[in-house]
């Protein structure tokens, strides 16, 4: 599943802020969106295009358990609806951008 | 054999060489006249004057191997594409997941197109193994590159990646994706450095 949300952020620089949600979203939903435990179990990930007017937010959440592979060093895990539900709450609590990028995301969605 | 001879009323063969009596040169300077309409040009098929009519607009003179004709032409165009990331692009993503540098291809029947991308990277740990590839219409298309994402913040300290791939002009997508085996890692897109595609095609 992909969820893309447009959303503002003040932050001193890209990796802070975007430390920041990360640690948000895994702290308020309990899905793992990031590689850093020896187990390398993951539910899914974030990307985010900081632009300063709207930062472009993609979540990914895996639909199928999954285990390490060529493709992926991961074990890629289907989360309950639960967390999912929580973090499409989170998500439309996030701040909404003032100038949304929508070509970006139109491109996004082409692939 | 020459014109003069004998008062005759009767043209003489000739081959209109130098010598006057031999008819001398064809003025060829828009004075000779033939069985022609405009464009024509003139060739022998070994026995006798041949006409050719002009050819259509944009077609080239080729040979049939045993005479002239016009055919297509078969020229070759050249076209440039770029992309940029405008924006820092940041990923915690263990499968590949777009960059957001993408380009389509043109489609052409026969070109090639040369993919070069680049930029800079700066992990959330230190390193963080960073792979790169190019995807052609979502399928890696070339043998993903690894760079390590450190997290240096100086950007005279950052990694740079490059990854470089030629393909057919085909119409596809073309996608940089890039993928983190833990933490996470930010490709700087604002300047400097930022984060570029750039694809000549020759088709």
């Amino acid at each position: 599943m992909i969820i893309y949300r447009f959303f503002d952020e003040t932050c001193l620089d890209s990796k802070t802020c975007f430390v920041s949600l990360l640690d948000k979203l895994e702290n308020e939903t309990e899905l793992v969106l990031q590689n850093k435990n020896q187990d390398k179990i993951v539910n899914g990930s974030i990307s985010v295009w900081h632009h300063s007017q709207g930062h472009l937010l993609k979540v990914e959440i895996y639909e199928n358990d999954e285990g390490p592979n060529n493709e992926h060093v991961t074990y890629l895990k289907k989360p309950n609806k639960t967390k999912i539900n929580l973090l499409k709450e989170k998500l439309n609590d996030l701040p909404q951008a003032s100038k949304p990028n929508v070509m970006l995301l139109e491109k996004l969605k082409k692939n | 054999m020459g014109f003069s001879g004998g008062g005759s009323n009767v043209l003489k063969p000739h081959k209109h060489t130098s010598s006057v009596q031999d008819g001398s040169p064809l003025n060829m300077n828009n004075v000779t006249e033939g069985s022609l309409t405009a464009g024509d040009i003139v060739y022998s098929d070994g026995a006798a004057l041949q006409r050719l009519a002009i050819g259509g607009a944009g077609t080239a003179i080729t040979s049939s191997g045993t005479a002239p004709q016009w055919s297509a032409t078969a020229g070759i165009s050249t076209n440039t594409l770029v992309d940029f990331i405008t924006a820092n692009f940041s990923t915690t993503s263990t499968t590949f997941v777009s960059t957001g540098l993408q380009l389509t291809l043109t489609n052409s029947a026969g070109g090639i197109a040369i993919i070069q991308t680049s930029g800079a990277v700066v992990a959330g740990a230190t390193n963080v193994d960073n792979n790169f590839s190019i995807f052609d219409d979502g399928v890696a298309a070339s043998n993903a590159a690894t760079g390590i994402c450190n997290n240096q913040t100086a950007a005279a300290e950052r990694q740079t990646i490059s990854v470089n791939w030629s393909m057919a002009t085909d119409g596809s997508l073309v996608d940089l994706m890039t993928k983190v085996s833990s933490s996470n890692c930010t490709i700087i897109g604002t300047n400097p450095p930022s984060a570029s595609m750039i694809i000549s095609e020759v088709y």
